[in-house]
């Protein structure tokens, strides 16, 4: 069980690593100061390129035969549509808050990002926004809208994917650094848990099985992985779980089999002891006394011998193949020397005599 | 076919010529014998997904993958991609190849799983060939084929020819000569065979079957190995190596690239004699000549050449140097025995001069530089037709190339001598270990008078004395300080007669070591700079012209036109200063124990001393002149004067020169 274990231990490692590397909120509120003279400018203000094209020349025709009115025009004509209505609260501090973090000061500065300051949609003052914010993005898919608070103008902005977004990474991907405990703690203790069979046994070799236990942790990581990383969150991919997520997670169960697999080689050994022979599998050991084996006999496919065959007095028989088990030659020197077993060049079995 | 083994090995069902067990042929009559029954065959599943090399491979390949891709990415993007965002496109692009490897990564495993049932089926052969496999999947074989067909079809070559290379895996074998190592883990019943560079097959045994598979392997690598080496050692004496085989008789002396012949070498030898007999003052007291070529001829008749006619002489002189002319003409200074202590010790160093004449290294060492020479002068004019600056640079390169070359030579030629310094003491009866204690005593006595003799130890022809020590040692065994040699009653009275011997007036002491240098018989680079001895006969003054040498000056012109035959007599005075702040001053004879510095005129000749040199065209001829020197004008040449520096530009003062030459016969 130990060897099952410690796979499970890696691999819940390696997932969990991977679920706080691409964890992120589900959406992003980012908030900013309108700059209405330069986005009337932009909208309304002469083109000034060299050569336009019919889009630019359509888009000046209209500009010079028609009136857009003045900044103060537009700015009423933009909240008129998408304003949202400032809470009854006195927000005076949380806008001077944003206006020095927009400058680099204060604690919030570290929100910022693009000219813009990045909120958790629960965070307070924000999370007083957010029923305006969706209703707007509900009414007309407007990603911003606006409000007035102290005075002044605030600009929202609602990000429904924030990978896409600008937001500062730590915002994006908090829980990054704890994917680098998770990891480390899980392959210290794949290497710390004792092992199911001792050097000296029959076993299969450890150097593929170490190989590949973690090229087999990497590979369903990565299929564990990859709908959190198509998706725009976590929760996306869970959500997607009778779709393309859900594909890819059966092949990480598929490649988490093969590993437990690995786990079966890696719990087998045979040991010698001084009265027999102790048999680890899976899910125990076994001890076979040397009086319980009735004879021993070679597997043999054709010309080829693939190991022997124990045949206990109880009519039982166990295969012992020796194809990529180490120390195998400890066991031909028990057998022989016990009497049991002698090699022969062709299929031959040799039965205890006693 | 039937074949019978015999006793040994095979017997050939043809003829029945017996042949070893590993014969695939008959060594009789030819035939083929058949492939006998594998050693080991054997067919295994072994799971994938749990098999640790399986997925090594994979990461190796995919590593591998990623790799070249990230270089590849690189590159491109350095060469046309823009610079601004030069590295975030560049991150941008790996993460998406990041993603496509692990998504091949998942494919291959799936592919394992889900395709071949985690399991992979192989049979397996050994026998005398090597190691063979084969894969028993008949659904890899098929989805081979399939993907040969289905990229032919679909007009793919890619896939085609992937479906090709996998199915020229389906089967193969390692010959025992590729094996290069194998690896074993028994535990897991594994063995890797590879070859020089990679694994190539992955032998995956049962339990049972293992360890007699891993011993038959180690058996066979290792004796394919031990037939490679073999066959290399084979191959290594056929091409003339050195350690294989018995070893080969040692070269005898004198052997080697040599342009002249031994008549030719006695009688250059003789010319130079004769030069260096009319400089030098001889000990000509029997009781120590006679006594010295006694000696020699004891040592010469011992040497490995005992024909030749060597003759021994005594320098009276209180230099401590000994010199063998080509030919056999050996020349001992009395400094020399004055120092030595006890007969051996004398006889080592006769021995080693006449190691130099029994191995001609004057003349090998002449024939060496007038081939590096040769090619020097091709290469120069090689470089030189493509552009001059390239000839300047293969003359240079070239210059000092044959200069370091021939000093390599002359340090083994010292190394040969003592070697058969050491045979000739031996067989002549004396103890080897003189040589060493010799060395000692030479070594102590330059150390007394300030004279580093292992100072430049790399251009100096002679190598240092604590080297040729350890080399000496290497045969004789450690050498005690304290061994005292013999000295008879010869030994005795002759250094007593040299004790009593008045040293020889000033004007006559010509060291040894000059003498060579006049008749250019030191070392062979001071051959062209050596002085020239003065005209028999000068005859009367014809002119006198003083001039004035900056310390600075490299050469100065005279403007004076010397002819063939005329004497020079060359007067110096004053002082000149070698460094800018230099509150020491040097006379003309510069400053004394400098006499080392390749870059100097004279790398040999004290540092600022004065220097003439007569010049014309390519004929050159530089004289240390020191304070006062006359020299005779061997061609009609001009006449310069310099300082011996090998920086002249930071030295001050200035040198008074008085320029006197005389002729013989009316101007």
């Amino acid at each position: 069980m130990i060897e099952i274990l410690r796979r499970l231990i890696l691999l819940a490692g390696a997932f969990a690593a991977a679920w706080f590397w691409f964890n992120s909120p589900a959406t992003l509120i980012s908030v900013c100061r309108p700059d209405f003279a330069k986005e009337y400018e932009r909208k309304y203000g002469e083109r000034k390129y060299a050569f336009m094209g019919a889009m630019e020349l359509g888009r000046e025709f209209i500009r010079k035969n028609t009136d857009p009115g003045g900044i103060e025009q537009f700015r009423k004509r933009t909240l008129e549509s998408r304003f949202i209505q400032p809470p009854a609260r006195d927000l005076g501090r949380w806008v001077d808050e944003i206006d020095a973090a927009l400058k680099g000061q204060g604690s919030a500065a570290r929100r910022v990002a693009k000219q813009q300051v990045f909120y958790l949609p629960e965070e307070s003052p924000v999370d007083l926004f957010v029923p305006g914010i969706k209703k707007v993005y509900g009414g007309a898919s407007w990603l911003n809208s606006y409000t007035t608070v102290a005075g002044r103008d605030l600009e929202f902005w609602y990000h429904p994917e924030p990978r896409d977004s600008d937001a500062p990474a730590w915002m994006l991907y908090p829980q990054r650094a704890q994917a680098w405990i998770w990891k480390l703690a899980a392959i210290a203790l794949y290497f710390l848990l004792p092992r199911a069979v001792r050097k000296q046994s029959v076993r299969h070799d450890p150097i593929p099985i170490l190989a590949l236990d973690f090229a087999g942790a990497s590979i369903a990581t990565f299929f564990f992985a990859l709908p959190l990383f198509v998706h725009d969150s976590n929760t996306a991919a869970v959500n997607d779980i009778f779709g393309g997520a859900g594909i890819s997670w059966l092949v990480t169960a598929f490649v988490v089999l093969l590993m437990m697999s690995n786990a079966r080689r890696a719990a087998f050994g045979v040991t010698v002891t001084q009265t027999g022979l102790r048999l680890s599998r899976l899910l125990g050991s076994r001890e076979i006394a040397f009086s319980q084996i009735g004879g021993i006999a070679p597997i043999d496919e054709g010309p080829e011998r693939l190991g022997l065959q124990l045949r206990l007095t109880t009519g039982e028989t166990i295969d012992l193949e020796w194809a990529g088990l180490m120390n195998f030659a400890v066991l031909l020197d028990v057998f022989s020397r016990t009497g049991y077993y002698r090699a022969a060049p062709t299929p031959a079995r040799i039965d205890r005599h006693d | 076919m039937n074949v019978s083994p015999g006793p040994g090995g095979l017997t050939c069902p043809e003829c029945g010529a017996a042949s070893p067990a590993q014969a695939q042929f008959c060594g009789q009559c030819g035939s083929a014998f058949p492939d006998p029954a594998p050693e080991h065959q054997w067919m295994i599943s072994v799971p994938m997904l749990n098999n640790r090399f399986m997925l090594y491979d994979l990461a190796k390949l995919l590593f591998w993958t990623g790799i070249i891709i990230a270089v590849l990415m690189f590159v491109m993007l350095a060469a046309f991609g823009d610079r601004h965002d030069f590295l975030e496109t560049y991150l941008r692009i790996m993460q998406m190849f990041g993603y496509v490897l692990a998504g091949f990564a998942v494919l291959f495993l799936a592919i394992m799983l889900l395709f071949f049932g985690n399991r992979y089926r192989t049979g397996f052969t050994i026998d005398r060939n090597g190691v063979g496999w084969s894969s028993l999947m008949s659904r890899t074989k098929w989805a081979n084929r399939a993907a040969v067909v289905a990229g032919a079809l679909a007009a793919k070559p890619g896939v085609a020819g992937a479906g090709l290379l996998a199915e020229s895996q389906e089967q193969g074998i390692i010959e025992w000569d590729e094996i290069r190592k194998l690896k074993f883990y028994p535990a897991l019943c594994t063995i890797s065979v590879m070859n020089s560079w990679r694994v190539v097959i992955r032998l995956n045994c049962t339990p049972e079957n293992y360890p007699a598979i891993a011993e038959s392997l180690k058996r066979k690598a290792t004796k394919a190995a031990v037939q490679i080496l073999g066959f290399m050692l084979a191959l290594f004496v056929a091409s003339g190596g050195a350690w294989a085989g018995p070893p080969k008789p040692p070269k005898p002396a004198g052997s080697g690239l040599n342009f002249f012949s031994a008549e030719a070498e006695r009688s250059m030898g003789r010319r130079y004699a004769e030069q260096l007999n009319s400089k030098l003052n001889f000990v000509t007291d029997p009781s120590v000549s006679g006594y010295v070529s006694q000696i020699g001829r004891r040592l010469a008749a011992a040497s490995p050449s005992p024909s030749i006619a060597y003759e021994f002489r005594v320098v009276n002189t209180k230099e401590v140097n000994a010199f063998a002319v080509p030919g056999g003409f050996i020349y001992v200074n009395r400094g020399l025995i004055e120092l030595s202590q006890g007969e051996d010790e004398l006889a080592a160093v006769l021995a080693h001069e006449i190691g130099h004449v029994a191995a001609r290294h004057g003349t090998r060492q002449l024939s060496k530089q007038m081939l590096l020479q040769g090619i020097l002068i091709g290469s120069v004019a090689a470089a030189g037709a493509k552009s001059k600056k390239w000839g300047d640079v293969a003359a240079m390169a070239g210059t000092i190339g044959t200069f370091l070359a021939s000093m390599k030579y002359s340090r083994n030629d010292e190394y040969q001598a003592d070697a058969l310094a050491l045979d000739i003491l031996a067989s002549a009866g004396y103890r080897r270990e003189a040589l060493v204690r010799f060395f000692e005593r030479m070594d102590e006595s330059a150390r007394r008078s300030n004279r580093a003799m292992n100072f430049l130890a790399l251009v100096s022809t002679h190598p240092p004395a604590a080297e040729r020590i350890k080399r000496v040692e290497l045969s004789t065994g450690p050498v005690p300080r304290d061994l005292v040699f013999a000295a008879p009653p010869e030994f005795a009275s002759a250094k007593t007669l040299l004790a009593s011997l008045p040293a020889p007036p000033p004007n006559r002491d010509v060291t040894l070591s000059a003498a060579l240098r006049s008749v250019g018989l030191a070392e062979s680079r001071r051959s062209e700079e050596a002085a020239v001895p003065g005209c028999a006969d000068p005859g009367p003054v014809i002119l006198t012209r003083d001039f004035t040498v900056a310390g600075s000056t490299v050469w100065l012109n005279t403007g004076l036109n010397v002819a063939s035959g005329q004497t020079v007599s060359i007067e110096t005075s004053g002082e000149i200063y070698l460094r800018k702040d230099s509150t020491v001053p040097a006379g003309p004879d510069g400053v004394p124990g400098t006499g080392k510095g390749f870059w100097k005129p004279l790398s040999w000749a004290d540092t600022g001393a004065l220097l003439a040199r007569v010049e014309a065209g390519e004929n050159k001829k530089t004289v240390l002149i020191g304070g006062a020197a006359s020299f005779c004008v061997p061609f009609d040449s001009a006449l310069a004067l310099g300082i011996n520096d090998d920086n002249n530009f930071d030295n001050r003062g200035e040198l008074q020169v008085r320029v006197t030459i005389r002729q013989r016969g009316p101007q």
